[in-house]
């Protein structure tokens, strides 16, 4: 695994990697890990040429970052994990050639104001992009989404997934704006937003089985942060222990 | 064992059971029969302390303790165990985590990670189950006959001693029904005292799990109590003949 860490400047020991300024180029296919370590702002653009998988995470932080993937070709994975204090995030993905794909999948827990942007721009045919948000917002706490996909005329062939869920822990402010602006008729596009508590049905069948309703929680909101995350052992045991400690 | 005292339960208003009285003694095999409708799957929940069905008067006693207020994992605690009809499937909860949640919750003490394969796995083997399934999501993907097979694993692991079976014979076939209900039928012998609630509107599963009572249901209310064999007369001639016919009591039963 390549690392990037994140501080006031970016940090790296991989020869796998170039980076210029605030411009992280991928020079080989691979998995690569990047974590933010230190509160701050952050404008940084990363350069798709091949097939990539990122894990991010960061924990505890103040952020306010504007970020851009620009995938030349290849395909894309992002694996994102959030556990801040506050955030406010524009996240603009380009799918520059024919082909260009995305895989994003973020997941968060919210404690106080995050706000996240996340644009997506299919500029040429047949590019692909799947975005998956999934958050636990606690009590008291703010959490928007903003999601735009953009189809460009020449965009044919392309197809967009957006989905969605905010699992709201008591009273909160939540919102999730899916938005698609697509001028043309070949494109299969899907979305899905959903913002509600745990199905009353799934604590029922939980507890029938003798689990407290705090484990119960406990139970759900594990397996629904870390399903269909391809997190390794370290970043996977830090979230169980977050939520072993949230729902004490 | 349980007693359920003269209850009165809706659903979004609507009565669901009515006056409802049913005595179950330790060790004893009661059989809920009777078409769709009727409050057969409500009488389980209420049991377990769903709180979608509200009770507005009478109780649910069980070992001599009024569990009418419980909590639905309290009641599960106290050896309450409820095989459902239809399992739920909740994706990314491991079948791993929650059995050995829930066997940690009962014993109160977590249970080490060798313990609870080595249970695991020989209760798979019993119900020639594939052990993967313990690995998987929580009933995610599995056959109607996997989550059947799933729940009794559940049931061989919790050690419980009021065992309600909400149509465990749906959605099995004959080989896999043979297969719950023999395990059943073994741990109810290797335990004598366990008391059975099978709730069902077919008697398939009676030819292996053999009650001592059968009442059927109609409207929210137990209109006929008797033996096995009003089992076979309703298999025989239906309920509408049935229940029609008379409303006399068959067999010994006093709780109507």
């Amino acid at each position: 695994m390549n690392k990037i860490i994140i501080d006031k400047k970016i940090v790296s020991n991989s020869n796998d990697i170039k980076i210029d300024e605030n411009v992280i180029t991928f020079l080989k296919n691979g998995d690569y890990e990047i974590e933010y370590i230190a509160s701050g702002e952050y404008n940084l653009s990363f350069v798709i040429n091949g097939d990539i998988n990122i894990l991010e995470s960061s924990f505890d932080k103040e952020l306010n970052i504007n970020n851009r993937y620009i995938i030349n070709k290849g395909k894309l994975n992002v694996t994102k994990f959030y556990d801040n204090k506050v955030v406010k995030e524009v996240i603009n993905i380009d799918l520059c050639n024919k082909g260009a794909s995305v895989n994003y999948k973020f997941a968060n827990i919210c404690k106080t104001e995050e706000n996240y942007i996340i644009n997506i721009n299919h500029n040429d045919e047949k590019t692909v992009s799947d975005i998956n948000n999934k958050s636990v917002a606690l009590v008291n706490s703010s959490l928007k989404f903003v999601i735009n996909s953009n189809v460009l005329e020449k965009a044919n062939g392309s197809i967009l997934n957006q989905t969605t869920r905010i699992v709201t822990m008591g009273e909160c402010d939540t919102s999730i704006s899916p938005n698609m602006f697509i001028p043309i008729d070949d494109v299969e596009a899907r979305h899905g937003s959903v913002v509600g508590t745990f199905k009353d049905d799934q604590i029922f069948y939980l507890m029938s089985k003798g689990i407290s309703y705090k484990d119960t929680l406990k139970l759900l909101v594990k397996g629904y942060l870390l399903s269909n995350m391809l997190l390794y052992h370290e970043i996977r045991k830090k979230i169980i222990d977050l939520v072993d400690t949230y729902w004490r | 064992m349980l007693s359920i005292k003269n209850i009165n339960v809706f659903v979004e208003g609507k009565q669901v059971l009515k006056n409802f009285n049913l005595d179950i003694e330790d060790g004893s095999i009661h059989v809920i029969m009777g078409p769709n409708g009727v409050g057969k799957s409500t009488l389980s929940r209420v049991i377990m302390g769903d709180n979608h069905y509200v009770l507005k008067n009478g109780e649910i006693v069980f070992d001599n303790q009024d569990i009418t207020k419980m909590t639905t994992d309290q009641r599960s605690k106290l050896g309450i165990f409820l095989a459902m009809q239809s399992p739920l499937e909740i994706d990314g909860v491991s079948n791993q985590d929650f059995l050995r949640t829930a066997m940690s919750s009962h014993l109160g003490k977590q249970v080490g990670l060798y313990e609870f394969i080595k249970n695991c796995e020989a209760a798979a083997e019993d119900l020639k189950m594939d052990k993967n399934l313990i690995h998987r999501s929580l009933n995610v993907g599995f056959s109607g006959g996997e989550k059947k097979k799933n729940e009794v694993l559940q049931l061989k692991l919790l050690k419980p001693s009021f065992i309600i079976l909400d149509e465990l014979d749906s959605g099995l076939d004959v080989d896999s029904l043979k297969t719950v209900a023999l395990n059943i039928s073994k741990y109810k012998k290797d335990n004598p005292n366990t008391s059975i609630l099978i709730i069902t509107h077919l008697s398939n599963i009676l030819e292996y799990i053999k009650p001592d009572y059968v009442h059927v249901l109609s409207n929210g209310t137990i209109v006929k109590t008797g033996r096995y064999e009003l089992a076979k007369e309703i298999e025989k001639k239906g309920y509408n003949e049935v229940i029609g016919k008379t409303n006399i009591i068959i067999g010994d039963d006093d709780n109507e």
